[in-house]
């Protein structure tokens, strides 16, 4: 960390107060020889007072962010004013406190800025490195829950037992059946359905073929799955969906190998492996007579549960830099990875959607952004509201309010000020007009005020 | 009790309730840059040169609330004040109070490390 202010006692009190606190602080009273230090200096953060000769805060944090775009700032200022906000703000200052800072909020603040530059750092290794990145089967993962994942899949692979995979819409279930399915013996085809898209009338003729005139479209015979599977594997979605009138027929299948397509009175011998998923807890189906129990137990030799994606830390990390990349590819847009900012946000959010929700939201992203990192401002309002550091918040002391807000405001007061000329309006505050836009949408789209007011702890 | 040494023992019990661990460690050190200030504030003075009376005043208004002494901060401000408005005397009236907070204060700081 370093501290820069040119008042030497302030230096030195703020990198006592930091030290006693276990941080490891460098000290700098002249902001320009600050600057040069961070050319051979590795700093996790700046902390620099605002009001200094020769070179003030505001243009040493500009410098700094031009210079090393992911090194956060933390500015400090004896004039808590909305317009040194603003100016803090326009400079990508990370955050801005009054001054005397109160110390633990200035301890947060540094916390925040120093996670913040780690995940930076995060993200840029990555952008660096998922085309080499060595997958399963194509199932990106390295956290914990998803190396015992993917252990697990390899063992299973090679039995030849049924397998029910267990996990939310959009964690990866087909993928790890198809994994399954790769790493076993078994040559034959890989082929997947889902029985909850399937009408019923169908599902049966689908699964097990038919023959000439079964049924009025029946014009020829038609192999089922089973067959097509022949030596493979069969993925079947969303078991429990299955019908009740369809399950002895698939329970003989699994316990006598052999099959008998509609209307037809001659029975074939099959040579599958069955590998359901579920969504759907089947064990309380079961109980409440919707699934037969001895189906049940047929098919859950083996349970594989899919962790959700809030629950593999840093792996969103690793599938949004992958998605990206896809896409990027995919609509030729150049696009290479996220920024610190967009990745926390990333992070913080539940995904209740899972990979599938993720892998849309980048590439929705990937379409939209005018950038070639994709920015908070490429995200859905849902991901963009999940709170997330930093929270840069404005310490004064009858004004707590996030960064943000300050900036709403001050637009606001631009606007009024200008009678909504936004031309007039993008000059004043310094920013192109597509960006006045947007923010101002994104007013109308949160609902007119953000309701929290934060303190500064 | 002399009057002075009322007024230390007043100074001094205000600075305890306020001053961190940190701040009192760097007391002395706190104590000789004022005297520096002093002289540096002189020279000024003799030049005219009110940048660095701007300077010193600001600072003072800053570090004296952080080091527990509000009496540094006020004459800090009345000092910038001054110097917006060019008036010598009242940043030499100032120059005098931070003298006689030198004696009254930094003098006890000394002893009691
Ligand atoms: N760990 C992962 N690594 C890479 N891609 C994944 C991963 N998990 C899911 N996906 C992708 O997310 C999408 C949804 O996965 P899917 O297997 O269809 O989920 P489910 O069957 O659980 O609904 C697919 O495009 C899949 O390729």
């Amino acid at each position: 960390m370093l501290i820069v202010d040119d008042d030497l006692d302030m230096c030195e009190l703020l990198g006592a107060e930091l030290t006693a606190r276990g941080f490891d602080p460098s000290l700098e009273t002249d902001p320009g020889r600050a600057l040069d230090s961070l050319r051979s200096r590795h700093v996790d953060v700046v902390v620099t007072d605002l009001w200094m000769r020769g070179m003030s805060g505001v243009e040493l944090c500009e410098r700094i962010v031009s210079m090393h775009p992911e090194l956060p700032v933390v500015l400090l200022t004896a004039h808590g004013t909305l317009e040194s906000a603003v100016a803090a703000l326009r400079v990508h200052a990370f955050d801005f406190l009054a001054k005397p800072p109160d110390l633990d909020a200035l301890v947060a603040a540094i916390d925040r800025a120093v996670r913040h530059r780690r995940l930076a750092e995060e993200v840029r290794v990555l952008g660096e490195s998922t085309d080499a990145l060595e997958t399963f089967e194509g199932i990106i993962g390295a956290s914990p829950p998803m190396r015992e994942l993917v252990q697990l899949v390899g063992r299973v692979a090679a039995v030849d037992a049924a397998v029910i995979v267990r996990g939310e819409s959009g964690t990866g279930k087909e993928l790890v059946a198809r994994a399954l399915h790769e790493r076993s013996r078994r040559r034959g085809a890989f082929v997947a359905l889902n029985c909850a898209a399937i009408p019923e009338s169908m599902l049966e003729a689908d699964l097990f073929g038919h023959v000439k005139g079964a049924f009025t479209d029946a014009r020829a015979d038609r192999a089922g799955l089973f067959e097509r599977a022949r030596g493979g594997t069969i993925f079947l979605d969303e078991i429990g969906e299955l019908d009740l009138s369809l399950q002895p027929k698939l329970l003989r299948a699994l316990q006598e190998r052999v099959i008998r397509p509609v209307g037809s009175d001659r029975e074939i011998e099959v040579d599958v492996r069955l590998v359901t998923a579920t969504n759907v807890d089947l064990a309380r189906a079961v109980e409440q007579h919707a699934f037969r129990a001895d189906l049940y137990y047929r098919l859950n030799v083996i349970e594989i549960v899919v962790p959700p994606l809030r629950e593999r830390g840093r792996d969103v990390l690793l599938l949004a830099q992958h998605c990206i990349e896809r896409a990027a590819r995919e609509m030729e847009r150049d696009v290479v990875g996220l920024t610190a900012s967009c990745a926390a946000r990333l992070m913080a959010y539940s995904w209740p959607g899972n990979v599938r929700e993720l892998a849309n939201v980048i590439e929705r992203a990937v379409a939209l952004t005018r950038s070639s990192r994709l920015t908070v401002d490429d995200l859905p309002a849902a991901v963009r509201a999940a709170s997330a550091l930093p929270t840069a918040t404005l310490a004064v002391a009858e004004d707590l309010v996030p960064l943000e807000e300050v900036e709403r405001r001050y637009i606001r007061r631009v606007m009024a000020a200008t009678g909504g000329n936004k031309t007039l309006a993008a000059q004043i505050l310094g920013v192109d007009r597509r960006t006045l836009y947007r923010k101002n949408w994104e007013e109308r789209s949160d609902g007119a005020q953000p309701s929290s007011v934060k303190g500064a702890s | 009790m002399s009057t002075d040494d009322r007024d230390g023992a007043k100074a001094g019990a205000a600075i305890a309730a306020t001053r961190t661990r940190a701040a009192t460690d760097l007391l002395p050190k706190y104590v000789a840059h004022r005297e520096r200030d002093v002289a540096t504030l002189r020279a000024a003075l003799a030049q005219g040169d009110f940048e660095t009376m701007a300077r010193i005043g600001h600072n003072l208004r800053g570090n004296g609330v952080s080091y527990g002494f509000p009496e540094i901060a006020a004459l800090g401000e009345a000092m910038e004040q001054a110097v917006t408005a060019r008036q010598a005397r009242g940043i030499e009236a100032q120059v005098a109070l931070l003298e006689e907070w030198l004696a009254r204060v930094g003098a006890r700081v000394r002893t009691e490390r």
